[in-house]
């Protein structure tokens, strides 16, 4: 590996880059639900309270690590470890600067493989413990992963038959022009993009799929025995899960329009994709603010009886709309 | 679950708006018009009948016997006030009137009394219409 890939994958656009965007978009996420909730959000440490979420991240770092001895901590440990490993080494292959570090030919399958063993990892850490709240927890979680993603598999293959292809990079640079030249994409496009913004915000549980941590009911679900550096790195993985579902549906769904051929271009188009992030973000936190949390029998009946099947539907809808111009000429 | 569509657009026109916060230690206080705050009481109006003593719930006022000019005025003690002003309500001279303050938290519990100083006590003129 040479020297100009390592400084790639370490500081930009990898793994420094990865946790800056993840702090800001914790701050972009308390602010702005606190805007829409008519509160005023983090304002003391830094511009506008910009640096609150690191200010609580050190903060996090410098406690006491109390171990709950009713728990496997070698397995926390290693979960905490691993687990937002997984993300940045996801993000490797989403072009969060317009380029991907690294790609090869179905890096799709292999990144939405990635998550998923990133969701089930979150549930290893409730299932580490002796406590009901975090059994609960955990449970609730794999019920909710099970049903959000079938479905945002299937959507995600909606961008990637649009493509023509199985690489993220590649889905990115074409689907504006693939949707152009064919208007008709819109239809299965707009309707999977909608339904997988759903499934990511159960991905994120965030409101109304915040089941698996119902602070009312669960104290905090699985993470209730977790305390210290450990619930310091579970911070910086929920916030890197952010930054990883707002820049993957961003290029997946909506694409890369400024080529990043020079310097100049490359920072043009993380400019670009910045903003898309936001906005996805900006999507997932409306929901978040507007809603409440529903029961687990309400996500699986809305997961299996409708949001997949429609999943699969928009996906036939794309078929026969590539299929149209073959079959009438 | 079907309010959620509706709530949407309140949701993103509140990010317009300004927030409702007030930061108050930092911001001067903007207490509602009809806050019942610190008491205030006016001894030249006062004719020291003691009924306000009496109503008092919580046995914030005592009268005390002023000597030296014959009559008799309450003093407030307002670390035992509950701010629930009936003795305004009971004054039928006037004497006692609310005020919108509230900021009276003090570290000795003397400074809570509202005492009138002997010199500004006054003798009754007995027979003259108030
Ligand atoms: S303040 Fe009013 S009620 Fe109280 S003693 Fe004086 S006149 Fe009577
Ligand atoms: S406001 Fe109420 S509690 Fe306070 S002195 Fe008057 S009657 Fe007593």
């Amino acid at each position: 590996m040479d020297l100009f890939k390592l400084v790639e994958v370490v500081v930009f656009p990898g793994l420094m880059y990865l946790v800056v965007l993840a702090i800001f978009f914790e701050w972009y996420k308390r602010k702005l639900v606190a805007r829409m909730q008519s509160r005023l959000g983090p304002t003391y440490t830094g511009f506008r309270g910009i640096l609150q979420p690191l200010a609580d991240f050190l903060k996090l770092l410098f406690k006491e690590d109390i171990e709950v001895t009713t728990g496997d901590q070698k397995m926390l440990t290693l979960v905490l470890l691993v687990a937002p490993t997984l993300f940045i080494f996801s993000l490797f292959f989403v072009p969060v600067t317009g380029y991907t570090i690294f790609s090869f030919e179905g890096d799709l399958l292999l990144v939405l493989f990635i998550s998923s063993i990133a969701s089930l990892l979150l549930y290893l850490v409730g299932w580490t413990f002796r406590s009901s709240f975090t059994k609960a927890g955990a449970a609730r979680l794999l019920l909710q992963i099970v049903g959000f993603d079938i479905a945002a598999i299937a959507l995600a293959l909606v961008p990637a038959f649009e493509a023509e292809s199985l690489c993220i990079a590649t889905i990115s640079e074409k689907i504006s022009s693939a949707v152009i030249s064919n208007p008709l994409l819109l239809i299965p496009h707009g309707f999977a993009f909608i339904l997988f913004l759903l499934a990511q915000q159960a991905d994120l549980e965030e409101d109304p799929f915040d089941i698996p941590h119902a602070e009312t009911e669960l104290v905090a679900g699985y993470i209730t025995e977790i305390s210290g550096r450990k619930l310091a790195f579970l911070d910086l993985f929920k916030d890197l899960q952010m930054v990883y579902v707002s820049f993957f549906t961003a290029s997946l769904f909506f694409g890369v329009i400024v080529k990043p051929l020079s310097a100049v271009l490359v920072i043009a188009s993380s400019v670009e994709m910045f903003l898309k992030a936001l906005l996805v973000l900006f999507i997932l936190f409306t929901i978040e603010a507007a809603s409440t949390r529903i029961r687990i029998y309400n996500l699986l009946d809305a997961f299996w009886k409708y949001i997949i099947p429609l999943s699969f539907f928009s996906l036939s809808l794309l078929f026969i709309i590539k299929a149209l111009p073959g079959v009438l000429l | 679950m079907k309010i959620i569509p509706k709530l949407v657009p309140t949701v993103v026109k509140t990010v317009f708006k300004k927030p409702v916060t007030e930061q108050y230690p930092y911001e001067p206080p903007k207490p509602s018009p009809n806050i019942r705050g610190k008491i205030v009481y006016d001894v030249d109006k006062c004719v020291g009948c003691g009924l306000c003593a009496i109503y008092c719930p919580s046995g914030a006022i005592e009268m005390i016997m002023i000597k030296e000019v014959k009559r008799r005025i309450p003093i407030f003690h307002l670390d035992r006030c509950m701010f629930c002003h009936q003795c305004v309500e009971v004054c039928r001279f006037g004497a006692i009137t609310g005020s919108r303050e509230f900021e009276i938290a003090a570290y000795n519990k003397n400074e809570l009394k509202i005492i009138t100083p002997k010199e500004r006590v006054k003798p009754l003129k007995v027979g003259e219409k108030k």
